[in-house]
């Protein structure tokens, strides 16, 4: 993302593109947009925020690392196992109760469906968010550096906790 | 409306993704229907398809894939004779103007945007179908 001075609007606070009013907007709609569309799944939003340290919720993550220079960064969808099997049910038609590789592999395609939504309503504005091949984890192999600014967007479905994580590596 | 026999590729590195359009197909009542889980596995499953002369009619492809990319798999399609008509749906995350251009230039038959339902799917197959086949439509 070649990004804040080309977008429109405000500039984002920290002179960080990705910590924006938009893009928030745009990354909670295309999670909700698709869990809605692909697995009739409600999602609650709260308010995004700005943290230097980061707490692991839920068990497993998508990830979508996007490149744009000078900046780089990555996406994280993150969700207990409970509402992915779920959220699976519903979409697949396949009920599971342990993670398997079909189960993990879900998140991977929720996550770039999440994404090409928010991509195909930020890059009109100026952004230019890159086409990504998502992965996924498990939730607890992750680990960060303290010290750098995340941004998180909280959300539950089903009273549970879930999480859509920002990180930039470079600036 | 393609007929009930008709022999369906999927091609999607996301096995997620192939089972619900597989799901979609299911509930159609096409049972006939192949997965690849990218763009060189799936040509060459076209490839040997047509040698075993059990040509698929259709192709739903997801754009972004490792390997080969939907849009590569199109063009190959597209270059080879034998595999250049073949109805070719991409169904994909990839909802910029620019990219429906690019795929519209590349031949494909029609575009579904992630995410979707099972009705969009059904609506574009109708569609895509009414494209190759304009006389068999007519007919009925």
């Amino acid at each position: 993302m070649s990004t804040a001075k080309k977008a429109e609007g405000s500039p984002a606070p920290n002179n960080n593109p990705i910590f924006d009013k938009r893009v928030i907007e745009a990354f909670s709609n295309g999670l909700r947009e698709t869990l809605q569309m692909m697995a009739q799944v409600d999602v609650n939003f709260e308010t995004a925020r700005i943290e230097n340290q980061w707490q692991k919720v839920g068990d497993v993550s998508g990830l979508i690392e996007f490149k744009s220079p000078p900046f780089a960064g990555s996406i994280y969808i993150h969700l207990p196992k409970e509402i992915l099997f779920h959220v699976y049910e519903q979409m697949v038609g396949e009920k599971y109760t342990e993670l398997s590789k079909d189960v993990l592999d879900s998140i991977g395609e929720i996550s770039n469906m999440a994404y090409g939504v928010a991509k195909g309503k930020l890059n009109p504005l100026g952004f230019e968010f890159n086409m990504s091949i998502p992965k996924v984890c498990l939730t607890t192999d992750l680990n960060r550096v303290p010290g750098i600014p995340h941004l998180l967007i909280p959300f539950s479905i089903q009273g549970r906790k879930c999480q859509i994580e920002i990180l930039i590596h470079k600036l | 409306m393609f007929k009930p026999e008709t022999k369906f590729l999927i091609v999607d590195d996301f096995a997620t993704m192939r089972k619900i359009v597989k799901k979609v197909l299911n509930e159609l009542g096409y049972t006939n229907v192949v997965e690849a889980d990218d763009g060189r596995n799936a040509f060459a499953t076209l490839q040997d398809a047509l040698q075993k002369n059990e040509p698929f009619n259709c192709i739903i492809s997801d754009w972004n894939m490792p390997n080969m990319t939907g849009i590569e798999l199109l063009r190959q399609c597209k270059a080879d004779p034998k595999l250049s008509v073949l109805p070719f749906v991409l169904v994909t995350a990839e909802s910029e103007q620019a990219n429906i251009i690019e795929a519209a230039k590349a031949g494909v038959s029609d575009y579904v945007i992630k995410p979707f339902n099972a009705n969009t799917l059904k609506e574009k197959l109708t569609r895509v179908y009414n494209k190759h086949y304009p006389s068999q439509t007519k007919a009925a």
